[in-house]
């Protein structure tokens, strides 16, 4: 400061380091703003006149330095530099954050590296803020250098929610979204996102078909609403939306998913909303200094758990059992395998081969790896990456590799320009033979695997042969497959390669400070080549005259592009609207194509040149197109933050529709009151946040297939003259009144949070009607269709949410956090077809297991009741001839028994009383494949570097059909082994190896026994004894992690480090006795729960590394 | 209802069936006349038909044949006269007879349509001619083995339509005789004596 006598007047020069002006000193600036780098004059009698007029002039001169020197103080107050550097809760520096010295207009921001610089006054407090992050209130307490972490909003109400067509935030929003951040599904080293969503949102049930490498999970919302269409939601992936699945994204690139649960959120998506909407939205750039980033991980996988099959002894007991009585065939017997009472001591430590260990025991590897370069200012900024993942299948020959790579750009220009594109490349290779394939069902793969003999002869040593005997001396040519199964893994190949190219492009323009307008336009190509090829060595080829073999591939394209107009304005400070109108459209065409040729010479090139194949097989071809259009708005309105609405209609063209129904209109409302922001409840600190919402809406499913609604003429061939000539009748009776099927829906929800949202619990009801369901419906069939493809179906689906997320403990060192979710599904049948009250379908094989029936779930297994065994006093002996002959009063089958078989119950007959026979009408509901309640558990848990996570999965109540039990119960089938539980069989034979006939040795040889003779076991029809409970408990993914402290890592390059161990799928805890509860190898919504040939599960133990540089 | 049912709402939405061929765009040729001809026969050439259901499982057990076994399946129950009317085997040879017969209807009403009908050459006439013979003689023929197996059953002689009724009544049986016997009379005048010397129709006969 200066001082300049001039006059009388005293001249004071000042520079201000603080701009905010003291409304007392009663000063004249230029501008009424001081500028922090100006010297001012000001007039020293402005300051001092006042105390001036009290004193004299010499004592006043004193008084006057002494004012002066305290007025200096005051006016030019002491600030000190602050410096330091704002980072995210990784390390990763922050730029553009604003800092700002609270209660001053003082405001800076950090630059690229994070790094800041501010003057403020010592005792002064900075406020730091950034979009998507928690703002922080610092005390400067006399420090200058402050480094601050922000901490990620992650469960807080100002978290941005992506919805259809914009984003919310949560505090705003009416309708029911459920979301889930992408750093925890990045921790669950899966191939397909997807399947990390296993358990992680409430309603959301995703399950997986079986263990196969790369098998695309199957999502339901809510339960599904569909009998015979897809039940799968619609995904929409950074804004572009598609059905396809989610297999071409990198698990690892996920910034956070939001599922659209109710139809207030997914009228929006009209005819396709129905089944909900899954909004995955990919990582997005933060401006930054470019990083260079590795993230990779490598594991091994094993088998968890296998199906006890038969040993050798046990094996040989049945064979002989089979054969006993016949001299002929127990003297092959005995030749081969020796005398039946020397088998004990040949076999009986002998366990044979278990094929099951040979084909899926081995100890597998997978690994991914990730390179990465990001950055970029606030106007333009790039993400590049490259992952590939290579899993390997823990059976033989099989895995899945994919390979990805992606290149994104957002551009800025000025305020009102944002243009962002998108190219994402994946391609994924699928090989192995899936255990399911065989086609009829006593042909597949896993069943043969069972039924392979475990022994091969007296010679324990010859065992090892087995493992590769490419034409057992046994095989009789009519039994299912009789060759190594290892041999059978080799040479039966199967490739799957899917090409996705995705490139999007959306623009944002803000035409005024209230309107905007955003476009977007996608292009996706995906290829799909299916390539197959049986060698000489199999005995498929072996048995049909050579090698075969094909390759089929389908080309799909898609365009997509929409044009929103938004107009958002907040009126008078109270109201606050914003107004969307948009339209869209969509195109997809697909192409097949397919060529198979059989009776190859041994020599050969495999599907490399089908041309050497001697037989030639008809080439097919095929292509179709649809087109969607649409039209769109949405209201949201607030009053005060308080009350708030949200309107939205859509209508819906589509081409799969019929000609009269082209077209359907899809609103919805919801009104959500914000209680949190009324008065009453602002008294009571306790509460954070209550909001009450009620919506309703309705949606579509539009996942039909193209041509429904037209009458088509399909081809068939027909002999004649000894030609095959091409036949041509009408499939299906057109039906130009089809169209969606359409849910009306009903959301009530409660979002509460309490002591500052450390508490959030989120539960919503709700109450859905799908009607005009397509479904095939039954016609008279004298007018020469069996059925109609009509919408005429009604389902209920209504249920009950919990979402509970707390914060435990939260302190500088230590953090814990938990997340819970829970859903109460039921669905119900309200209608099928006119007339129509049940439906009888089959699942895996020819015979009705499965029930749709009016006033029941979807999914009832349907069946007769296991009753026992026929005991020996429930016939009458001849000893003449050793026959027995059924009592009269027992209930009779409409098969010859005898004891020791399989009883069942008698429930109806044609009059609907127990008429004493078994048939048809003796069938009753035996299984729901549906669970009383499913949900997951989250703990996660940091103490300084180190970081844990533990995620568990639940399902209750749910039924599992084990068809792999009910197919090997036909143990009267030579040469098959079959499993072990069988071994506690009623036995036909004695100790001695002789058929036991009289009752009394009959009797006493099987006291107590509950499992049917090898004869007198049931296996073509379905019955409640391989209907077990599926319920089950998953540690599905624990994961631990160290972040390599700063003060390590300074002076390297690097600038983050994580070091993390993962066990996914440690344990299940279950009664089931399959492979894994969690099964459906049947992919149709009547018939879920059917476990037949479903390829193994695997625990997989993963080291993984995230580095930045 | 929607008001742009015919503007430029539709045509925006239209689409062509590749790789199908519809009742708008099919019987173009006597090719595909015969094709459909065939599909008559097609209808019970199957397990439900011929194949397996009428010969097998219904004409035994009789003295002309026996069916071996004792065991539950249902083509081991029908013929030893222990079978219920809700076994599906009788659903599945009833809906075959019927796919016959609306296939028959519906060459008989779409070959008179047929531009080569009317004004095609003679060979082709004649072609078309025994087309519709073969026709009718099946018509007749698949309502014969309904009354033989049902007796009283639903009589159709056209094609079902979308959103027709398909529930008629029962007919009596005599009335569909007297259809049988006037149908068989017709295909006997249309039918040649002999097959051509080459069997398959290649339209240039």
């Amino acid at each position: 400061m200066l001082f300049k006598r001039s006059d009388t007047n005293v001249k004071m020069y000042i520079m201000p380091f603080v701009t905010t002006v003291n409304s007392q000193t009663d000063c004249n600036f230029p501008n009424g703003e001081l500028q922090t780098t100006t010297l001012y004059e000001l007039p020293l009698t402005t300051i001092i006149s006042p105390v001036l007029k009290f004193k004299h002039l010499m004592r006043s001169t004193f008084i006057l330095l002494l004012v002066l020197m305290g007025v200096s103080t005051t006016v030019a107050a002491q600030t000190i530099k602050i410096t330091g550097t704002i980072a995210n809760p990784a390390g990763d520096p922050l730029a553009g954050v604003t800092i700002n010295e609270k209660g001053t207009n003082k405001t800076v921001f950090t630059q690229p590296n994070g790094q800041y610089s501010i003057q403020a006054a010592p005792s002064g407090t900075l406020t730091i803020s950034y979009v998507g992050y928690e703002t922080k209130e610092i005390d400067i307490g006399n420090r200058q250098q402050i480094d601050i972490s922000l901490a990620a909003q992650e469960k807080s109400l100002e978290q941005v929610v992506v919805v259809g067509y914009g984003t919310q935030k949560r505090k705003d929003l009416t309708g029911a979204v459920s979301s889930v951040s992408g750093t925890e599904l990045a921790k669950v080293p899966v191939q397909n996102v997807g399947q990390a969503l296993q358990g992680r949102l409430a309603g959301v049930q995703v399950t997986m078909a079986d263990g196969s490498p790369g098998a695309e999970p199957s999502i339901k919302i809510r339960g599904g609403t569909s009998i015979t269409q897809s039940n799968q939601p619609l995904y929409v992936v950074d804004g572009v939306p598609q059905t396809d699945g989610l297999a071409f994204l990198d698990p690892m690139d996920i910034e956070s998913v939001d599922v659209l649960k109710d139809a207030s959120a997914t009228a929006i998506y009209g005819a396709r909303g129905a089944n909900g909407v899954v909004l995955i939205t990919t990582k997005q750039i933060k401006a930054g200094k470019v990083t260079v980033n590795y993230d990779g991980y490598v594991g091994a996988k094993k088998i968890t758990s296998e199906i006890p099959v038969m040993g050798a002894y046990d094996y040989l007991v049945l064979d002989y059992e089979r054969r006993a009585g016949d001299s002929a065939r127990v003297a092959g017997f005995t030749n081969l395998y020796g005398p039946f009472d020397s088998l004990k001591t040949i076999y009986g430590g002998r366990p044979g081969k278990n094929w099951q260990d040979e084909v899926f025991g081995n100890t597998v590897y997978n690994q991914y790896h990730k390179i990465s370069i990001n950055g970029g200012s606030k106007d333009t900024r790039f993400n590049v990456f490259y992952a590939r993942n290579n899993d390997e299948g823990i059976m033989l020959n099989s895995g899945s590799t994919k390979n990805i790579g992606k290149i994104t750009l957002t551009h800025k220009i000025g305020d009102k320009f944002t243009i962002n594109a998108i190219a994402n490349y994946s391609n994924q290779k699928i090989t192995g033979l899936p255990p399911t394939e065989g086609g009829n069902a006593r042909l597949t793969y896993l069943q043969t695997l069972l039924q392979y003999r475990p022994v091969s002869g007296r010679n324990p040593a010859d065992d090892e042969a087995l493992l590769e005997l490419e034409t057992d001396p046994l095989d009789n040519q009519s039994s299912p497959a009789f060759q190594s199964p290892i041999i059978g893994a080799r040479s039966r190949l199967r490739e799957r390669v899917i090409n996705t190219l995705n490139a999007s492009a959306n623009i944002q323009y803000k035409l005024s400070k209230s309107l905007t307008y955003r476009g977007l336009i996608s292009y996706t190509s995906k290829g799909n080549k299916f390539k197959q090829f049986n060698t000489s060595e199999s005995i498929v080829a072996i048995r049909s005259g050579g090698p075969f073999g094909s390759i089929d591939e389908q080309n799909d394209s898609r365009l997509n592009y929409n044009n929103t107009l938004t107009y958002a304005r907040n009126f008078a400070g109270a109201h606050n609207l914003d107004v969307t109108a948009g339209q869209e459209y969509i195109y997809n065409y697909f192409e097949r194509f397919g060529t198979s040729a059989s009776a190859f010479p041994t020599v050969n090139n495999g599907w490399d040149d089908l041309s050497l194949g001697t037989i030639f097989g008809t080439p097919n071809s095929r292509a179709e197109d649809d087109k969607l259009l649409s039209f769109f708005g949405r209201v949201n309105y607030g009053y005060k933050s308080k009350y708030l609405l949200t309107a939205s209609l859509r209508a819906d063209g589509s081409s799969k529709f019929g000609i009269n129904n082209r077209w359907g209109i899809f609103p919805s409302v919801a009104v959500a009151w914000r209680v949190i922001n009324e008065d009453f409840i602002k008294a009571m600190p306790a509460f954070s946040d209550l909001k009450l919402r009620v919506s309703y809406g309705q949606a579509g499913n539009n996942r039909i297939s193209n041509y429904a609604a037209l009458g088509i003429y399909t081809t068939g061939s027909y002999p004649l003259n000894n030609t095959i000539t091409t036949s041509a009748y009408q499939n299906n009776l057109p039906n130009p009144n089809l169209k969606w099927e359409a849910n009306q829906a009903v959301n009530i929800g409660l979002d509460l949070g309490l002591f500052d949202q450390r508490i959030t619990l989120t539960t919503e009801y709700y109450d859905n009607r799908s009607k005009d369901l397509l479904f095939d419906t039954r016609i008279p069939s004298s007018s020469g269709f069996i059925t109609q493809f009509q919408n005429i179906g009604t389902t209920l689906s209504r249920g009950l949410e919990f979402t509970l997320n707390t914060v435990n403990i939260k302190s500088n060192d230590f953090n814990w956090n938990t997340s819970f979710n829970i859903a109460f599904p039921k669905t119900k049948v309200l209608e099928l077809s006119d007339g129509e009250t049940s439906k009888i379908v089959n699942s895996y094989t020819t015979f009705n297991d499965y029930i749709l029936q009016v006033g029941q779930p979807v999914g009832i297994m349907y069946g007769y009741i296991a009753d026992g065994l026929y005991q020996v006093n429930d016939f009458d002996f001849n000893a003449a001839n050793n026959t027995y002959t059924l009592k009269a009063g027992i209930v009779k089958d409409n098969r010859t028994v005898q004891p020791g078989y399989q009883k069942f119950k008698d429930i109806s007959g044609p009059d609907g009383v127990p008429d004493g026979v078994i048939n048809d009408l003796d069938r009753t509901a035996i299984g729901n494949a549906n669970p009383k309640y499913t949900g997951g558990f989250t703990n996660t848990l940091s103490y300084k570097n180190l970081d844990l996570s533990v995620f568990l999965n639940f399902a209750v109540g749910n039924d599992i059909y084990n068809a792999n039990v009910l197919n090997n119960a036909a143990l009267s089938n030579d040469l098959k082994n079959t499993l072990s539980r069988f071994s506690e069989r009623w036995m036909t034979i004695d100790a001695d190896g002789k058929r036991v006939t009289d009752p009394v040795s009959l009797a006493s040889l099987n006291q107590g026994k509950t499992i049917p003779s090898y004869i007198g076991m049931v296996s073509d029809r379905p019955y409640n004894t391989m209907i077990e409970d599926g319920s089950f408990l998953r540690v599905n993914n624990v994961s631990l992690g160290y972040t390599l402290p700063k003060t390590l890592i300074k002076r390297t390059r690097i600038n983050n480090a994580r070091v993390y161990f993962t066990a996914y799928n440690l344990h299940v805890f279950t009664k089931y006795t399959g492979y894994d509860p969690e099964v459906s190898v049947i992919n149709n919504a009547i018939t879920p729960g059917v476990d037949f040939s479903a390829y193994p599960r695997a625990r997989s133990f993963v080291l993984g590394l995230n580095l930045s540089l | 209802m929607w008001p742009y049912h015919n503007g430029w709402l539709q045509k925006v939405l239209e689409t062509k069936p590749y790789s199908y061929f519809t009742s708008d765009n099919f019987y173009s040729n006597i090719d595909e006349a015969n094709m459909a001809t065939l599909g008559i026969y097609g209808a019970v050439s199957t397990w439900s038909g011929y194949g397996w259901n009428i010969p097998m499982v219904f004409d035994n057990d009789s003295d002309i044949g026996q069916t071996s076994g004792i065991a539950a399946d249902n083509w081991r129950i029908i013929p030893h006269y222990t079978g219920i009317p809700e076994t599906d085997m009788f659903y599945g040879s009833w809906s075959a007879l019927y796919q016959g017969i609306d296939r028959a209807n519906v060459v008989l009403e779409q070959i008179p349509k047929m531009q080569t009908y009317t004004s095609g050459t003679e060979t082709e006439k004649a072609q078309l001619n025994r087309m519709l013979g073969e026709a009718k003689f099946l018509r007749g023929f698949y309502y014969s083995e309904l009354v033989r197996l049902w007796g009283d059953v639903p009589f159709k002689t056209t094609a079902s339509k979308a959103g027709a009724d398909l529930k008629p009544g029962l007919t009596d049986r005599s009335v569909i005789y007297t259809q049988i016997i006037k149908d068989m009379q017709e295909a006997a005048d249309l039918l040649p004596v002999a097959p051509p010397p080459t069997s398959v129709s290649t339209g240039g006969l």
